[in-house]
C-alpha cells in the first residue's frame, strides 16, 4: 500500500493547475485451492495493487498504475498532463468532513492448509452424494479486498475485507442424459462453509435436468429459480444507476417515488451483510457506503449515485461511486456507479410453498448469458433458459433452449410470491461486488421455444 | 524488465518442492483511453499494467502465483510461496540455458499509438463525432477511444526464452436511439484493430462503420415481434460466425473436455456435423484481433483444424488442458493478462467456404429468418446468441426486420442441421471473449450458412 511520506511528498507540491488531489491504492489478494476427483489439483495466490490518482483544479484528469514502483508525483503529474485535453470538465472531490474516516478490517484469515482441506471434503461429499454425478470441481478461495485513500484535502482512510468464496462445478449423466451446473457462493468464512447445504444444493440442480421434450409456447405461471433471478440482477441493476436515469438511458429513469413492482418486491443494496463476507466501507470518492432501500414494497425507493448523480438529483451520494473496466484493460478505470451486495430481499415462503402455488405453469430452473438479454434503456428482456413444465402442481416434462420474454416493469409488477432460500454470489470473473437473489413466483411470463 | 539469470533464479525457487515445469510470464502493458460525449472530451486516462505471473506443474496440477511488486525478493518470495502451495515434496529439475525464440507478430506496428499525441485521437474523435449528426431520435451518442500496447516476455524451465508486443486501437461506439413509438434501444460497436495508430488513416472508413452502426439501430427499432416456430435460419457472412464461436468453440476448448462438460468428450474421429462443416481456429492470420506470434504460455499459434467435413478432428489445448488430455499444447493458451493462469481459449474461429449460392438460401425458404448481426452470446452443452438485427423471410423474401431474439439450442444437434454454406468467407472485427482466464481478444466469422431448422424464441402471441 502507500506509504505516509510519499503520499505526503506528492501532495506538498503539486503539479500547477491542480488544486487538489486524492491518491487510492487498492490490493486485492487471494488464495485459491481447487479440488477435484479426490485431490487437489490446482493452487493460487496473488497480490495485486493498482494506484489511481484523481487531481483537479484548473485542469482536472485521472490516472492509474500497477508500477509499484513509480514516484506518486509523477502518477499525479500524467492525471494532469492527460486531463489538460479535457474540455475543462472538472472532476468532483469532496471536503474532508463528509468522507470517511479512519480504518476498519472484517473478516478472518485462513491458512492455504485450511483452503484445501475445505475444498477437499466439499469436493468428497460432491462426488459421493449421488451415483449420477461424474465428475466434480470445487474451489474454495479467501479473497481479501484492502482500499486506501488519502486526499490533499486530509483525509485518510482504509479498509480490509476476507471473503471466502466457494466455486462447485459438477457434471452428471441422468438416463444417458448429460448434464451440468455450475454456481459460487460468497460466504463471511470457513465456518460458514455448509457442505450439506452446498452439495444439496446441486444434486437438486443436477437431478431438475433431464432429456427435454417439445411443448406449446404462450403465456405461463413461472416460478423463476434462484440462480435466474441471480441472472437477472447481475444486470438489472443497471436500471437503477443514477447516471443513467440522470441522462434518461434506463428504463426506470423518472420512476423514482413511483410503484414500478409488486407489493411483495423489496430490494436494497448493502455495504455489508451477515451472509456475505465481502463488505464495503467506503467508495473510490470517499464517501461512506450506507444501506440503500432501492424497491419497497414495489415502490422504487432508490438509485446509486456517486457524487455528480447525487448533485443531478439534488441528494448526497450513497458511495456507490464504482470503477469499471473498458474492456480492454483488467484494470478498472471508468467512472460509474456499482451496488455492493444487491439484495432481493427473501420472503418468508419456502420454495416448496411457492411450486405448490405454481399449479399450471413453468418452473424455470437455470438461464444462461446474462450479458446480453436485457437493455437497460429499453427494459426488454429476452432470456434462454431451461425448465420443467408443470400440470396439477406436477413436473410432466422437462424443457430446454425456451427463453422467457418480457420487460423489467412487467416482471417486477407481476412478481406474486418471494421464497426464502436467498444465497448471495460474487459477479461473475471480476468479483468486484456481488448479488443476492432467492426464487420468485411470477404471475404470468411470455415462455417461447419448441 | 528481468534479467535472464534472475529469471533463472525466480525458476529455479519454484521448482525445489518437485515441480516438473515452470514459468515466468512478464508483461508491461500501457493504455490510453479518451471519452468523447455531447461534442467534447469527457476524461483521458492513461493507464498502466505491469506485474509477473509464475506458473508451477508438476503432472496434472498447477499452481499460479502472481504479483506486481517486481523486486527481486519480492518475486522469490512468490517462486517460494507457489512451491509450498505445490507441497510436493522435494525437486532438483535442471533448467537448460535461454534460447531466444522470435516468432514474427502478424500483426505489424506501423505507428505506435504512444507516439501519436492525444490532440491527433480526440480529432479523431471529432471527426467521427461531426460526421454523425441528423439522425432522428438519437437521444445519446458516446465515442471512446482506446489503445494498447502490451509487451509480454515468457521464459520457461525447458529453456524457453520469448518476447511478443501485442498492439490494438480501437473506437467504441455507444448509442442510445429513441423509435418513433417512444422505445429505447441501446447498442455498442467496436471499430477495433490490432495494430497501430495506421488504423485510422482511412478517416472515410470510420465515419462509414459509425453510420452503418446509427443506420442499423434505425432499422432495429422498426423491426416486429415474430412467433415463437421452428424455422430454416440463415446467418450471414461475417460476424455471425459468433454461432459457431458458442456452439463449438467453447465445447471444443480442453478445459470443457477435461472437466467432462463438454458433449465432443470422446467423439475424436467420429461424425459430429453435417458434411458441409470445416471448422477451422487459427491464431496466425495477418490483420485478425486474435492473432498473436505466441500463445501466453510461448507457444507458437497455428492453424488448427477442429472439423473437418463434420467429422471431429482436434480440441484446443493449453499445456496443461494438453496434458489432462495426453496431447501437446495448440497454441492456444491465452489469458487476459499476468493475473491469471493461461487456459484454452480461441483465437480466430471460422468455417471454411464452401460451394453453395448465398441467394439461393434465402429463396428457398417459405417461412424463416435470416440473421444479419449477432451480439454475445454464451456456449457450453447449451448455447444462446442474442440477435441484434434479423430479417423475417417469407416466400423467399425478406418482409420485415425483426428484433427480441435469441437462438439457443444444443451444439452438437444444431450443427448436423447446416444444410448449406456459402463461398464468400467474409471477416469479423473480433471482440473479447470472457473466460476463466479472463477477456482475451477473438475473431468468429463464416461464409453464409443455412441451418435446415431451429427453434426461435420469439415475442408475438
Amino acid at each position: 500500500m502507500m506509504e505516509r511520506k510519499d503520499w505526503e511528498k506528492a501532495f506538498g507540491h503539486l503539479p500547477e493547475g491542480v488544486d487538489a488531489a486524492e491518491l487510492q491504492a487498492q490490493r486485492q489478494q487471494v488464495v485459491t485451492a481447487t479440488a477435484a476427483n479426490g485431490s487437489i489439483t490446482d493452487t493460487g495466490a496473488s497480490s495485486v495493487t493498482t494506484i489511481y490518482a484523481r487531481v483537479c483544479g484548473e485542469v482536472s484528469g485521472t490516472a492509474c498504475t500497477q508500477d509499484l514502483g513509480e514516484d506518486l508525483s509523477e502518477l499525479l503529474e500524467t492525471a494532469r498532463r492527460d486531463g489538460m485535453c479535457a474540455s475543462g470538465n472538472r472532476l468532483t472531490l469532496q471536503g474532508k468532513e463528509t468522507m470517511f474516516s479512519g480504518r476498519v478490517e472484517t473478516g478472518s484469515k485462513a491458512t492455504p492448509a485450511q483452503l484445501k482441506e475445505t475444498a477437499l471434503l466439499l469436493e468428497q461429499k460432491l462426488r459421493q452424494a449421488s451415483g449420477m454425478i461424474q465428475q466434480t470441481s470445487v474451489t474454495v478461495s479467501e479473497e481479501e479486498n484492502t482500499s486506501q485513500l488519502v486526499s490533499s484535502n486530509g483525509a485518510e482512510m482504509e479498509s480490509t475485507s476476507r471473503a471466502i468464496v466457494v466455486s462447485v462445478s459438477a457434471q452428471a449423466e441422468i438416463d444417458g442424459f448429460g448434464c451440468g451446473t455450475a454456481f459460487e457462493l460468497n460466504l463471511p468464512g470457513l465456518e460458514s462453509v455448509d457442505a450439506d447445504q452446498i452439495v444439496r444444493e446441486t444434486v437438486e440442480r443436477l437431478s431438475l435436468q433431464k432429456e427435454p421434450e417439445s411443448f406449446t409456447p404462450g403465456r405461463f405461471r413461472v416460478l423463476l429459480e434462484q440462480p435466474v433471478v441471480w441472472n437477472i440482477m447481475l444486470t438489472a441493476w443497471m436500471a437503477f444507476a443514477g447516471p443513467r436515469c440522470q441522462n434518461r438511458t434506463s428504463c426506470l429513469s423518472d420512476k423514482l417515488g413511483q410503484k414500478i413492482g409488486a407489493d411483495c418486491l423489496n430490494i436494497t443494496d448493502y455495504p455489508s451483510h451477515p451472509a456475505c463476507g465481502q463488505q464495503f466501507a467506503f467508495d473510490y470518492e470517499g464517501t461512506p457506503s450506507v444501506p440503500l432501500e432501492i424497491m419497497r414494497g414495489g415502490v422504487m425507493t432508490g438509485m446509486l449515485h456517486h457524487l455528480d448523480s447525487a448533485a443531478a438529483f439534488s441528494v448526497a451520494s450513497n458511495g456507490r461511486a464504482g470503477r469499471c473496466p473498458s474492456l480492454t484493460s483488467g484494470i478498472p478505470n471508468q467512472h460509474t456507479v456499482t451496488p455492493d451486495i444487491w439484495v432481493v430481499e427473501p420472503g418468508s415462503s419456502t420454495k416448496e410453498q411457492l411450486l405448490e402455488q405454481l399449479g399450471d405453469g413453468i418452473r424455470i430452473t437455470d438461464s444462461y448469458d446474462p450479458f446480453h438479454c436485457l437493455d437497460i434503456s429499453s427494459g426488454h428482456f429476452s432470456i434462454p433458459c431451461r425448465g420443467i413444465l408443470y400440470k396439477d402442481g406436477k413436473p410432466v416434462k422437462n424443457l430446454a433452449s425456451i427463453a422467457i420474454h418480457g420487460t423489467l416493469e412487467e416482471l417486477f409488477q407481476s412478481v406474486i410470491g418471494v421464497a426464502d432460500d436467498l444465497m448471495i454470489s460474487p459477479f461473475i470473473m471480476t468479483h468486484a461486488y456481488c448479488v443476492g437473489a432467492p426464487s420468485v413466483l411470477v404471475s404470468e411470463l411470455v415462455v417461447s421455444g419448441k | 524488465m528481468l534479467s535472464q539469470e534472475e529469471i533463472r533464479l525466480v525458476l529455479s525457487e519454484a521448482v525445489r518442492t518437485g515441480g516438473d515445469f515452470a514459468e515466468l510470464f512478464w508483461e508491461d502493458k500501457e493504455e490510453h483511453d479518451i471519452d468523447y460525449s455531447g461534442g467534447k472530451v469527457g476524461r483521458a486516462t492513461t493507464v498502466r499494467t505491469v506485474g509477473v505471473g509464475i506458473y508451477l506443474l508438476r503432472g496434472e496440477k498447477s499452481v499460479y502465483v502472481c504479483t506486481n511488486d517486481l523486486r527481486l525478493p519480492s518475486l522469490l518470495e512468490q517462486a517460494r510461496r507457489a512451491a509450498e502451495l505445490l507441497d510436493s515434496g522435494t525437486g532438483s529439475l535442471q533448467i537448460p540455458s535461454f534460447v531466444s525464440r522470435q516468432i514474427a507478430s502478424p500483426n505489424p506496428v506501423e505507428i505506435s499509438p504512444a507516439d501519436v499525441d492525444n490532440a491527433r485521437k480526440i480529432e479523431l474523435l471529432r471527426n467521427t463525432s461531426g460526421s454523425l449528426s441528423g439522425y432522428a431520435g438519437l437521444r445519446s451518442m458516446d465515442i471512446g477511444y482506446s489503445d494498447k500496447d502490451q509487451r509480454v516476455m515468457i521464459a520457461n524451465t525447458e529453456g524457453l526464452f520469448t518476447q511478443d508486443r501485442r498492439t490494438a486501437c480501437r473506437l467504441r461506439l455507444k448509442a442510445t436511439m429513441e423509435g418513433k413509438d417512444g422505445r429505447l434501444l441501446s447498442r455498442w460497436a467496436d471499430y477495433v484493430c490490432p495494430s497501430g495508430f495506421e488504423a485510422f488513416r482511412d478517416t472515410d472508413a470510420t465515419t462509414t462503420f459509425a453510420k452503418n452502426f446509427l443506420e442499423r439501430m434505425a432499422t432495429s427499432l422498426k423491426a416486429e415481434p415474430i412467433r415463437s416456430c421452428t424455422v430454416p435460419v440463415v446467418l450471414d457472412a461475417g460476424s455471425c460466425g459468433t454461432f459457431w464461436h458458442e456452439c463449438c468453440g467453447h465445447p471444443l476448448e480442453s478445459i470443457a473436455i477435461a472437466s467432462g462438460s463438454s458433449e465432443f468428450c470422446g467423439q475424436l474421429g467420429k461424425k459430429v456435423a453435417s458434411d458441409k462443416v470445416t471448422l477451422l481456429d487459427d491464431g496466425t492470420i495477418p490483420g485478425m484481433y486474435g492473432s498473436e506470434a505466441v500463445d501466453d504460455e510461448g507457444t507458437p499459434t497455428r492453424r488448427n483444424v477442429l472439423i473437418e467435413n463434420g467429422v471431429l478432428k482436434g480440441y484446443l489445448c493449453d499445456r496443461m488442458g494438453g496434458r489432462r488430455l495426453g496431447m501437446q499444447s495448440t497454441g492456444n493458451g491465452r489469458k487476459q493478462d499476468y493475473t491469471y493462469a493461461p487456459t484454452s481459449r480461441m483465437t480466430n474461429t471460422f468455417l471454411a467456404p464452401g460451394t453453395d449460392d448465398e441467394e439461393e438460401m434465402i429463396r428457398d425458404i417459405d417461412r424463416g429468418l435470416f440473421v444479419t448481426g449477432c451480439g454475445g452470446g454464451s456456449g457450453g452443452r447449451e448455447f444462446s446468441i442474442e440477435i441484434t438485427e434479423g430479417w423475417w423471410i417469407e416466400n423467399g423474401r425478406l418482409v420485415h426486420p425483426v428484433s427480441g431474439l435469441t437462438l439457443n439450442g444444443r451444439g452438437m444437434e444444431v450443427i448436423k442441421l447446416v444444410d448449406r454454406v456459402g463461398s464468400r468467407l467474409a471477416p469479423d472485427f473480433g471482440g473479447f471473449c470472457g473466460a476463466s482466464s479472463g477477456l482475451v481478444p477473438t475473431t468468429a466469422f463464416q461464409p453464409r450458412i443455412r441451418v435446415s431448422a431451429m427453434a426461435i424464441g420469439g415475442t408475438a402471441e
